[in-house]
C-alpha cells in the first residue's frame, strides 16, 4: 500500500535507479506506473525492486524537490513521466531549468503543482466536521473529496489546527484520524460512519444567508472560488439555489434622489475654500467665522482638531497644542509639528524635541516650566512614495495659524518668547526676518514679551557637518541661557 | 429573541462592512495539551456567498443599536430595522462552535456605539479576551476599533486581536459633516495614530527583548495583522481622485494593510441624502486596481490621479492601461533590458510575470511566444512592448483609436 507520500518516495527511488542505469525518459518505463497514488492503490511497480534505501545519483535544488513532491500527488496518469523528464535535463547540463519560467515542462509540472497546492488550500477551506457524541467523549468526522490525492499532504495542516479535538477525515483516496496524541492513516474499508447532521449547522446556514449582500449578486465568482465540485459536502451550498432566485427576483429597495451631498471635484474644494475660516466649534459659544482678525478663542485641542482655517488641518491627524503650565514665563515657539508630534498629538516628542530639551538643560533651565508651542499647529507634509516628508508651511498657512499663536500669548502672559527658526520668528513678530539677523537683537512682541531669535532643534540634526552642528547647537544654548535668565529676571 | 434570530439580524447588520481577510497574522498553533484553533498568516476563505464574496471570518456586529445617526449606515438611530444585541458569551460560543467545524478563520467583530465609545469598545474587547483567555482561542480575531475610544482601550484590544481596524468611511470632512454629523475624520485618524504608534513601540519593544528574553516571556504581537480601514464609495459625489488622494495619506501615515473600498449598497430604509444608484460594482473594482498600482507597482496617487480628467476612474479601462494610454511616450518597453520599474508599467503583465520575465532573461533573451507562455495579457501588452522577435507597429496609432482597440468589447478589431 502506498501513500501519496510513500508514492513519491517510491518515484524518488525508482526515478534515481532510472538515472544511474542512464535511461533516457522516452525509455523510460512509466506506463506501469499509471495506477500508483492515492492513497491505497495497489504497491508501486518498482518499489522494493531496488536496494533500498536508495542512494543519491545527483543532486538537485531544493525548490525542484518540493515541486516535484507537490506534483506527485496530482491525479494526471502522466505525471511520473513528466517528473522524470524535467529530472532528467536537471541532471544533465541544465541544473537551472526551473528558472526558464517559459519553458514547456516547468511551466507544465508548476502548474501541477498549482493545482495541487490549491488542492490542498481549498481541503483546508472547505473540510467540514460534524460532532458526534459517544461515550468516550466527543469526535469530529468530516467527509471530503479532494480535487488530487492531498490528505496526507493536509492532516498536518488539521492537526495543528485542532489538537485538543479527537477528528477524523474521510476521503475517497483513505483517512486520517487525530486522536490527540498521533495521527493514523488508514484505508476507507475502516473508515466511521459519517454523522448525517449536526447541531450548529443550523446557525451556519443562518450566518451564510444573513452575511450575503443580494444587491451584490455574482454568482460566477462564487463558483470560481468554490466550484460546484465540492457543493454536495458543503451544509451551506443547499441554500445557495433559493438565495440566488430570491436575489434575481427581488427590486432594489428604490431610493429617494439625492438632496444634501457635497458637491463633487473642484467644486468642493471651492466651497471648502469659501469656508476656509471655519472653525469647528468646540461648544456652541465658540466663534466660527474666523472673520475677526484679533480674538481667537484659547487653542486647545479640540479647537485644534476642528480647525479648518487652512488645508493642513484635513490632511493633518490632529492638531498639537502647546504644552506647559498656564502662566509660564518662558514661551518656545517651534515651527510645526513633525510625523512623530502629528501621531503623538503632542509638540516636541520626536529627535529635534530631545535635542531641545538637553540644550534647555544644559542652558541651567527646566524644560517643565517653559510653555512650549509651534507656530502653526498641524504638520505640513507631502508623500513621498509610503512616507511623509516634512514640507515648511506656507506663508498663507502660518498667517491662518498666527491667531491661534496669538491667542496663546494673550492666555500665557509670558515674559520672554523664543522664536525658534524663521518659521516661528515670522509669526511671532508678524513679518519675515533672517533668523541669523535677528539672534542677539532686542525685539519685542505687540504685547511686551521680548522676542529671542535663535534656531531651530531641527537646524542643528541637519547640519552638513560636525563642525557646524557644534556651533549652531553651542548658539541655541546660548540664545536659551539669556532667553531664561531674562524671563527669570523680570 | 432567541440566537439564531440575533444571529440573523447582527449578521445581516454586519454585511455591509468589506474586510473578511485572515491574512497576515502571527504564526500560532494548538498543541495537544491545550488551545483551539492556528494561524499560519495566510488567510482562508472558507465559503463564498452568492455575492462572490469571501466568508473567512464570523463577522458580526454586537449589537445594531446605535446612537449615531450616519445617513450611508443601514443601523443608523433614524433606520427601521429590527434590532438585537448579543451577550458576550454568546458571541464566544459561536465563534467556538463555529470554528471547531471548520467553518471559519476566526471573529471579525463590530459594534454600533451604545451609551458612549468606551462602553462600546469595553464590550468588544471583552469577547476577544474571554475567547483567548478563558478558551485558550488561536484562530483570527479582527476587532473594529471604535474611534475616540479610550487608549488604555485600545491597547487591550489590540493584544487580543490580529487586526484592529478604523473605518473612515468617507474620504473627506465635507463628506462626512453632510452624511456622518457625529463622527469625524481627526477621530478616527487619532485612533490609527495610536494603533500605529503602539505597534511600533511593540515592535521595538520586541527587538529590545530579542534574546534577553525567552520567546515565550513576551507577551503576544500586538495587532500582528495591522490595521485596516474602509471607505464607502458612491453613497456620495466624493471623487476617486479623492478616495485614492486619502488612502495613500493613509497608508503613508499609519502604515494601514489595506483600505477596503466598499460600493455603497441600497440598504433598507435609506436616507433620502444618498445617490439612488445600485451598488457601482465596476467603480470599486477600478479603485481596488488603482489601490493595488499604489501598493505593489510603485505608482504614487498623484499619477494616477492626474491622468483622471473628471476626477473618476475610466470604467472602461482599467487604471494601468488608463496611465499607459496617457504615457504613450513611456513606451513600448524592452522586456529584455528595461528595469524592473518599468517592466511594472506594462499592461497586461503582473508582478508575477515580471518575476519570471527577470529571472529567465538571465539565461536567455526573451521571444513573444514566452510571453504568451507565461499567460501575460498580450491583447493589452502587445501595443507596449518590445520583445527579441517584436516591436509594435502602434507608435503611429492614434491614442483614441489605440484605446478603442484595447477597450474588451472592441477587441483587437485593430489588428
Amino acid at each position: 500500500m502506498v501513500s501519496a507520500h510513500d508514492a513519491f518516495t517510491a518515484w524518488r527511488a525508482e526515478s534515481r535507479r532510472l538515472l544511474r542505469a542512464g535511461i533516457p525518459p522516452h525509455a523510460a518505463p512509466w506506463d506501469a506506473w499509471a495506477g500508483v497514488g492515492g492513497l491505497w492503490s495497489d504497491p508501486a511497480p518498482a518499489a522494493g525492486a531496488d536496494d533500498a534505501p536508495s542512494t543519491p545519483v545527483a543532486s538537485i535544488s531544493p525548490q525542484a524537490l518540493d515541486l516535484f513532491r507537490l506534483v506527485s500527488a496530482h491525479r494526471d496518469p502522466s505525471r511520473h513521466a513528466r517528473m522524470y523528464g524535467a529530472l532528467w535535463r536537471m541532471t544533465h547540463g541544465e541544473r537551472g531549468l526551473l528558472d526558464d519560467a517559459a519553458d514547456a515542462d516547468v511551466i507544465a509540472l508548476t502548474r501541477m503543482a498549482k493545482a495541487v497546492s490549491r488542492a490542498r488550500h481549498k481541503m483546508t477551506a472547505f473540510v467540514r466536521f460534524r460532532r458526534v457524541g459517544t461515550e468516550a467523549g466527543e469526535r469530529w468526522i468530516a467527509v471530503f473529496e479532494p480535487e488530487h490525492d492531498v490528505l496526507a499532504l493536509t492532516a498536518p495542516f488539521f492537526v495543528r489546527r485542532f489538537a485538543t479535538m479527537d477528528w477524523t477525515l474521510v476521503t475517497p483516496d483513505g483517512c486520517a484520524r487525530w486522536d490527540r496524541r498521533r495521527l493514523a492513516l488508514f484505508a476507507v474499508a475502516d473508515a466511521p460512519p459519517a454523522p448525517s447532521e449536526d447541531a450548529a449547522e443550523s446557525l451556519w446556514l443562518t450566518y451564510y444567508t444573513s452575511i450575503f449582500n443580494p444587491a451584490r449578486l455574482n454568482v460566477a465568482t462564487m463558483e470560481r472560488e468554490m466550484p460546484r465540485a465540492y457543493w454536495k459536502l458543503l451544509p451551506e451550498a443547499a441554500v445557495i439555489p433559493a438565495l440566488v432566485v430570491a436575489a434575481r427576483d427581488a427590486r432594489p429597495p428604490t431610493l429617494a434622489p439625492i438632496a444634501a451631498a457635497p458637491a463633487p471635484g473642484r467644486g468642493m474644494q471651492r466651497a471648502a475654500a469659501a469656508r476656509h475660516c471655519a472653525v469647528a466649534p468646540a461648544d456652541d459659544s465658540t466663534r466660527d467665522d474666523g472673520t475677526a482678525s484679533d480674538d481667537l478663542p484659547f487653542p486647545d485641542k479640540s479647537r485644534l482638531d476642528g480647525c479648518r482655517r487652512c488645508p493642513l488641518g484635513g490632511r493633518a491627524t490632529q492638531g498639537v497644542p502647546g504644552e506647559g503650565p498656564p502662566n509660564a514665563r518662558v514661551m518656545l515657539v517651534g515651527e510645526q509639528p513633525g510625523d512623530e508630534e502629528d501621531l503623538a498629538g503632542r509638540p516636541f516628542v520626536g529627535p529635534a524635541g530631545k535635542l531641545l530639551r538637553r540644550a534647555i538643560a544644559e542652558a541651567g533651565g527646566d524644560a517643565t516650566t517653559v510653555y512650549i508651542t509651534n507656530a502653526v499647529k498641524h504638520f505640513s507634509f507631502e508623500l513621498r512614495g509610503k512616507r511623509r516628508i516634512h514640507k515648511t508651511p506656507a506663508q498663507r498657512e502660518i498667517e491662518a495659524c498666527r491667531l491661534w499663536l496669538e491667542a496663546e500669548i494673550e492666555q500665557v502672559r509670558p515674559v520672554q518668547i523664543v522664536a525658534l527658526g524663521a518659521t516661528a520668528l515670522a509669526a511671532t513678530l508678524g513679518r519675515r526676518v533672517r533668523v541669523g539677523e535677528a539672534r542677539g537683537t532686542a525685539l519685542r512682541h505687540g504685547s511686551g514679551a521680548g522676542v529671542t531669535a535663535t534656531y531651530h532643534p531641527s537646524a542643528v540634526l541637519r547640519a552638513p557637518d560636525e563642525a557646524r552642528k557644534r556651533e549652531l547647537y553651542a548658539a541655541l544654548v546660548g540664545d536659551l541661557r539669556r532667553a531664561l535668565g531674562a524671563g527669570g529676571e523680570d | 429573541m432567541n440566537l439564531i434570530d440575533k444571529l440573523a439580524v447582527l449578521a445581516d447588520a454586519a454585511k455591509y462592512d468589506a474586510s473578511c481577510a485572515s491574512s497576515g497574522a502571527a504564526g500560532r498553533r494548538s498543541s495537544a495539551q491545550a488551545g483551539v484553533g492556528s494561524t499560519t498568516g495566510m488567510g482562508i476563505c472558507h465559503s463564498y456567498a452568492p455575492d462572490g464574496r469571501c466568508i473567512s471570518l464570523l463577522k458580526l456586529l454586537l449589537t445594531n443599536f446605535c446612537l449615531y445617526d450616519c445617513q450611508y449606515c443601514v443601523n443608523r438611530r433614524s433606520s427601521d430595522v429590527p434590532r438585537a444585541r448579543f451577550a458576550i458569551d454568546e458571541v464566544v460560543r459561536l465563534t467556538l462552535d463555529f470554528y471547531r467545524r471548520n467553518y471559519i478563520e476566526g471573529l471579525f467583530l463590530s459594534s454600533g456605539i451604545i451609551r458612549s465609545p468606551d462602553y462600546t469598545m469595553e464590550q468588544v474587547v471583552a469577547v476577544a479576551r474571554s475567547l483567548r483567555e478563558d478558551h485558550d482561542f488561536r484562530g483570527y480575531i479582527h476587532l473594529k476599533t471604535i474611534p475616540a475610544a479610550d487608549e488604555r482601550l485600545i491597547a487591550l484590544a489590540g493584544r487580543y486581536a490580529d487586526r484592529l481596524s478604523v473605518n473612515l468611511e468617507l474620504p473627506s470632512d465635507a463628506s462626512l459633516s453632510a452624511l456622518a454629523p457625529e463622527k469625524s475624520s481627526h477621530a478616527a485618524k487619532q485612533t490609527m495614530a495610536r494603533i500605529h504608534v503602539a505597534r511600533r513601540q511593540d515592535r521595538e519593544r520586541r527587538r529590545d527583548a530579542r534574546g534577553a528574553l525567552a520567546r515565550k516571556d513576551v507577551a503576544p504581537v500586538f495587532a500582528s495583522a495591522g490595521q485596516s480601514t474602509q471607505l464607502v464609495v458612491g453613497a456620495d459625489r466624493s471623487t476617486d481622485a479623492a478616495f485614492l488622494t486619502t488612502a495613500s495619506g493613509l497608508y503613508a501615515a499609519y502604515d494601514l494593510k489595506r483600505v477596503y473600498y466598499s460600493a455603497f449598497s441600497p440598504i433598507p430604509s435609506p436616507s433620502p441624502r444618498l445617490l439612488p444608484d445600485a451598488p457601482p460594482l465596476v467603480r470599486e473594482h477600478r479603485l481596488y486596481q488603482a489601490d493595488w498600482l499604489m501598493r505593489f507597482y510603485g505608482y504614487d496617487a498623484a499619477e494616477i490621479v492626474a491622468t483622471l480628467p473628471e476626477g473618476n476612474l475610466d470604467l472602461d479601462v482599467d487604471p494601468k492601461l488608463g496611465w499607459a494610454l496617457a504615457h504613450r511616450a513611456f513606451f513600448p518597453v524592452d522586456v529584455n533590458a528595461a528595469p524592473r520599474e518599468a517592466l511594472l508599467r506594462i499592461p497586461g503583465i503582473g508582478v508575477r510575470n515580471v518575476k519570471r520575465i527577470v529571472a529567465t532573461r538571465r539565461r536567455r533573451r526573451l521571444r513573444y511566444a514566452d510571453l504568451a507562455t507565461m499567460r501575460c495579457d498580450l491583447t493589452k501588452a502587445r501595443a507596449f512592448v518590445v520583445t527579441a522577435d517584436w516591436r509594435p507597429p502602434h507608435a503611429d496609432v492614434a491614442t483614441p483609436t489605440l484605446r478603442k482597440a484595447l477597450v474588451p468589447a472592441r477587441q483587437a478589431s485593430l489588428w
